[in-house]
């Protein structure tokens, strides 16, 4: 499965890097975004569109996120294109995991979660 | 404003069936302030399409309903092989009138003329009737807002509010009733009012309107 | 004058009762209804596509009923037809000898068997009423031209007393009398002290001068079904001491006919309660008792020739 993931500056990205140092048996294409809220239904289309099978946002906890609504609003613009995505019979999803830099294991359960066939967007 | 919601995709996808170079066209005014058909949701649904292996590209004019914001999209159109307007249902046909040539397809289903009530929620506030008497029902319009459209009510299915044949729906006279009463009105609502004509109404025909001073 | 307001106008306490037609061509349905209900009242409904299912006629009912010796009264709804056609089917049914009319608004097409239907709505029970009191007293239509021939007919309307905004049930009833209605059933009664409340403020505006008024009653076999129209029935307002009655009852279609009667001889001494319409919704064999029971029986008979 080809992975792409989006990560904030504060917490999401450092702990994305974290993880594939942690667990190099998983293969993402990483970028970073001043705020996950920065992130926007077409642009997690296009990344989609990539070619990628799965988005992976990684961000702040729901509620420590720096700039204090970002996370939620990229877990509500995921559930929108989850939906549209499963309206329009597209076997591709997006993933939310909010997590701190030192507490990567939610990317881990999201991963294994979505792989073994459930979806792993809940936070 | 006019709403309508977005058509089910896979309906969007099964009318464009044969075609492959798509426009998704957006309307810049009422469905983009009700979130159905504008800019944002042109790319949205332009990029479900080319994941579904269509060549679609969005664009957006500012109102669909008038020819001369439609004729700007000359080239763009000859490029495509068919359009999916998400424009309310008077652009979908504009549209066609300016391309008469190009397969348009509506990407919306048009509901109503309403408004905002807060934030994700619209509801149908007029409909149209040609001949506007809201100021008699302490402006609560009846014919919209009254699932029976009684010009002479309640009904017997009032309760606590609420119709009884939508319960999430207010009941309009309760409604006309409570304005009226802190208007000091109550009394005009004894009045019998006559039946309504229909005639300026949808019901009298498709209506038209001709200002020969604003006339080229 | 129909036999119904002779009764009325000879101030004798009025008994009427409700057949829903079939839900298809068996006119066997109505007769045996109306055989059974023959003798015990002075009129009998025909409901109109009540609940937007869809029915034999009201119209064509109420000949078949005439033929069993009862007096129907025809039931127009507004939801289906627009002021021609109901203008047109009240000269028919004049014409066929029909002389009592209730006019109604009717139930929204959703709650019915055709809900993809389109509603006419055309105009509404205060409006219809006012278009057919014209043509009987006026001999006009509604659209001002003189119709031939003779109107005979005694125009009623529905009332809920029970319905929200309950202040304001007693102006929309005026409304109605304003417009023609000569007589009245309402809503089914079982909180008879709300009734009467409702009664008093009917008579501090002199309605019950100006119309007869009927107080529905409904004959309830089981706990179940009044807890059913408690809660899906807009306007029923049910005591719980009834609700209590009911469930505890070791016959529970005993105590519901026991409730009825007992209903029925408060609601007769009310001032300006001129009579008792009783909806028995599919138990219409248990009216022969209930009027028996609240001392009713026997009914006024009717001239023949």
């Amino acid at each position: 499965m080809r992975i792409a993931s989006v990560g904030c500056d504060r917490q999401g990205f450092p702990a994305l890097l974290r993880f594939l140092e942690t667990f190099p048996e998983y293969r993402m294409d990483v970028t970073a975004v001043p705020c996950l809220g920065t992130v926007h239904e077409s642009m997690m289309l296009h990344i989609l569109e990539d070619g990628y099978q799965l988005l992976l946002l990684a961000g702040c906890p729901l509620d420590s996120c720096f700039n204090q609504k970002g996370s939620e609003f990229a877990f509500r613009k995921a559930q929108r294109v989850n939906a549209l995505l499963t309206e329009a019979g597209i076997p591709k999803r997006v993933a939310c995991a909010f997590v701190t830099a030192d507490k990567i294991g939610e990317i881990k359960r999201v991963l294994e979660s979505i792989v073994s066939g459930q979806k792993g967007e809940e936070p | 404003m006019i709403v309508g919601e977005r058509k089910p995709v896979t309906e969007i996808i099964d009318n464009l069936k044969g075609y492959r170079k798509v426009l998704v066209l957006a309307c810049g005014t009422c469905v983009t302030v009700c979130m159905s058909g504008g800019e944002k949701e042109a790319q949205e649904l332009a990029s479900l399409l080319r994941l579904k292996g269509f060549q679609a590209q969005a664009q957006t004019v500012e109102r669909q309903c008038e020819k001369e914001f439609n004729l700007q999209l000359q080239t763009g159109i000859c490029a495509c092989e068919a359009v999916v307007s998400l424009a309310c249902g008077i652009g979908v046909q504009v549209l066609a009138d300016c391309f008469p040539r190009v397969p348009v397809f509506p990407g919306l289903n048009t509901t109503f003329m309403g408004a905002p009530v807060e934030q994700g929620i619209w509801e149908e506030r007029c409909s149209g009737c040609g001949e506007c008497l809201v100021h008699l029902f302490g402006n609560v319009c009846p014919i919209t807002r009254c699932a029976k459209s009684l010009l002479n009510g309640p009904c017997g299915g009032s309760r606590g509010g609420k119709c009884e044949v939508k319960p999430e729906r207010d009941c309009a006279w309760q409604l006309i009733y409570d304005r009226m009463k802190s208007q000091g009105k109550l009394e005009s609502l004894l009045e019998v009012q006559p039946p309504k004509n229909w005639s300026f109404s949808r019901y009298g025909g498709q209506r038209k309107m001709i200002r020969e001073d604003v006339k080229l | 004058m129909s036999f119904l307001e002779s009764v009325l106008q000879r101030g004798i306490f009025a008994v009427t009762a409700e057949v829903g037609p079939p839900k298809g061509t068996e006119r066997s349905v109505i007769e045996k209804k109306c055989l059974q209900l023959r003798d015990y009242v002075d009129a009998v409904n025909i409901t109109d596509n009540q609940t937007a299912i869809v029915r034999l006629s009201s119209f064509a009912s109420c000949l078949i009923a005439r033929e069993c010796g009862v007096e129907p009264v025809m039931q127009m709804v507004c939801r289906d037809r627009n002021r021609i056609a109901l203008q047109s089917d009240f000269l028919g049914a004049c014409a066929l000898g029909i002389e009592n009319f209730l006019c109604l608004t009717g139930d929204h097409q959703s709650m019915g068997n055709h809900p993809q239907a389109k509603n006419v709505f055309d105009i509404d029970s205060v409006q219809l009423l006012g278009i057919l009191n014209d043509m009987k007293e006026k001999k006009i239509f509604q659209c001002g031209e003189t119709l031939k021939g003779e109107v005979k007919a005694f125009l009623g309307a529905g009332e809920n007393p029970f319905a929200d905004p309950i202040e304001f049930r007693v102006y929309r009833l005026a409304k109605k009398v304003s417009a023609g209605a000569r007589f009245v059933q309402t809503q089914a009664v079982f909180d008879v002290e709300m009734f009467a409340r409702f009664m008093e403020e009917v008579r501090k505006m002199g309605l019950h001068e100006k119309t007869h008024i009927l107080a529905g009653v409904i004959p309830v076999k089981s706990p179940q079904a009044l807890r059913y129209m408690q809660n899906e029935v807009p306007g029923l307002s049910i005591p719980a001491s009834l609700l209590e009655r009911m469930e505890k009852a070791p016959d529970p279609r005993e105590e519901g006919v026991q409730i009825c009667v007992e209903i029925i001889e408060k609601l007769k001494t009310i001032e300006g309660v001129r009579g008792v319409h009783i909806m028995a919704i599919a138990w219409e064999s248990i009216v022969p008792e209930i009027v028996q029971r609240s001392n009713l029986y026997p009914r006024p008979r009717k001239e023949v020739g």
